[in-house]
């Protein structure tokens, strides 16, 4: 019995010291209070307060006259709580008055919200002002840029061009077209045979093939004398002049000079007119040094004869 | 029942030995009567009360028929004697049984059309400055409502809590002047006034 006495003093006590700590915090002139005064959101002890406050202080009604316009704008314009929603029908709109507040706050942003609901963009740029590149400062400064870059693109292209180069994509690129020009090894007949060197260069391995144009001839000593360019990929093409009015289709038979076959070309066909010529490429990789043959063959028809025959010689 | 209705209940006398105790200066005393009759109704609604006005009215009804005794006794401030009242007409209020809520209706078009012609007028009636106040502070973005009214106080060179000030002031004014365009245009048409 006296424990339950002494517990509902303690009870009364820490109630009392409660409200001596709400009255210590609680500030009625606070934008806060205010707002939950009008919601009906301010604890009893703080109602009590706000209220006898309410009464004596002109500049605190004056101040929850304007806020009640603050929050039918913020009810109207959605930026109220699921909370202060319902509170602001519950204890707020119960009032003529504060009614035809709400429909002024309505009428006012349907004037000006939907004048300015188009634009978000420019809303976004009216926040971030240092953002805003329509400012003529940055219009100014990308229009200095794009010109710096010209010259800097301008100047690279003339002085170094291979840079540019670099940079463009392949089909931009200006290709190197070789245009070799055919060598003709032609020899007076019956004059002694001159020592006979190619002189092409050595090419890079993309670069077209050598291009040896060669004449028939029956005497082995008669034939040039050909360097040939190095690397794996080389090709050299040889280019066999025949006789006018030999169309046809043939092939090319080339042979070491102890008659070991290293290669043949099919179905190879002439072409040109006046003195025509077959073409035919040979890896480069399959001629040594030494002497060699090529016995050209028509095939297109049955006796399959030998026409020609071509010699010469690799340094 | 309208305020004006239950004042016409009192009697005359009652009433205006309640504005004489207020102040002697009757138009004062309106202007105080006004003040607490805002205040009982704000206090009221803030307590829940689903008739504030109704209330705040029985309240001043009590006091004005009070007067006669209190007028030579009373010392303080006269307020706080309407609380002390308003709290026991409250007391009275939360003993009777709980009536259900009524269903508002939804405003009308007719109304809505009324209230944004009001408003058209009494925007035109604003000094260009204020317009501009006013059309800066509603068209802003709820997201950024914080940013933005620092961006316009900008504009406006102002603080953004004056900016809120000024605005809000603008509000009422506005509130005031679109009250008195629907009264008007009950009565017949919108007329278009001075600046505000």
């Amino acid at each position: 019995m006296f424990g339950r006495v002494r517990r509902r003093k303690r009870e009364a006590r820490y109630c009392f010291v409660n409200d001596m700590n709400t009255s210590q915090t609680f500030q009625p002139r606070s934008e806060d209070s205010i707002r939950r005064f009008l919601l009906g959101q301010l604890e009893p002890s703080e109602q009590s307060m706000f209220e006898e406050q309410l009464f004596t202080d002109s500049d605190l009604e004056d101040r929850v006259r304007l806020a009640e316009f603050e929050l039918a704008d913020d009810y109207t314009f959605k930026r109220l709580t699921e909370g202060e929603a319902n509170s602001f029908g519950e204890k707020y709109l119960l009032t003529a008055d504060r009614k035809q507040k709400l429909n002024v706050s309505k009428a006012l942003g349907d004037r000006f919200m939907a004048v300015s609901r188009p634009e978000p963009r420019a809303r976004i740029y009216r926040a971030l002002p240092l953002l805003d590149i329509r400012q003529m400062t940055w219009r100014h400064a990308i229009a200095a840029l794009v010109l710096i870059l010209i010259f800097v693109i301008v100047f690279l292209a003339r002085k170094e061009p291979q840079i540019v180069e670099r940079i463009l994509p392949d089909h931009f690129k200006q290709r190197h077209h070789a245009t070799p020009t055919p060598q003709e090894m032609h020899h007076a007949a019956g004059s002694a045979a001159p020592a006979h060197s190619d002189e092409s260069p050595v090419k890079p391995v993309h670069e077209s093939p050598v291009v040896i144009a060669l004449t028939s001839t029956n005497a082995i000593d008669q034939g040039p004398v050909i360097v040939l360019p190095s690397g794996e990929n080389a090709v050299a093409r040889f280019q066999l002049f025949i006789k006018a009015d030999q169309e046809g289709v043939y092939r090319a038979d080339l042979l070491t000079f102890a008659g070991e076959k290293i290669f043949y070309a099919d179905s190879l066909k002439a072409y040109g007119s006046g003195p025509s010529s077959i073409s035919f490429d040979v890896p480069v990789s399959a001629l040594k040094s030494g002497q060699y043959e090529i016995r050209l063959t028509r095939t297109d028809n049955q006796a399959k004869r030998r026409v020609a025959q071509y010699y010469f010689r690799i340094q | 029942m309208s305020p004006a209705k239950k004042l016409r209940d009192l009697r005359q006398e009652d009433f205006d030995r309640l504005l004489l105790w207020l102040d002697p200066d009757r138009e004062r005393a309106g202007l105080i009567y006004e003040k607490i009759r805002w205040r009982l109704i704000a206090i009221l609604a803030s307590r829940g009360c689903l008739t504030p006005e109704e209330l705040a009215d029985e309240t001043i009804d009590r006091v004005a028929r009070r007067v006669v005794d209190i007028q030579q006794i009373y010392a303080g401030d006269k307020a706080i004697y309407f609380l002390g009242v308003m709290n026991h007409v409250h007391h009275e209020y939360l003993r009777r049984p709980t009536l259900p809520r009524l269903v508002e209706p939804h405003d009308d078009l007719e109304t809505k059309e009324q209230v944004h012609a009001c408003l058209d007028n009494c925007l035109a009636r604003l000094a260009p400055y204020s317009r501009e106040v006013i059309e800066k502070y509603y068209s802003e973005n709820k997201q950024a409502k914080i940013d933005l009214r620092k961006q316009i106080a900008r504009e406006l060179g102002i603080k953004a809590a004056t900016l809120r000030l000024r605005a809000l002031r603008i509000r009422e004014k506005l509130q005031v002047c679109i009250e008195r365009c629907l009264e008007e245009s009950a009565g017949g048409s919108v007329r278009h006034g001075t600046v505000l």
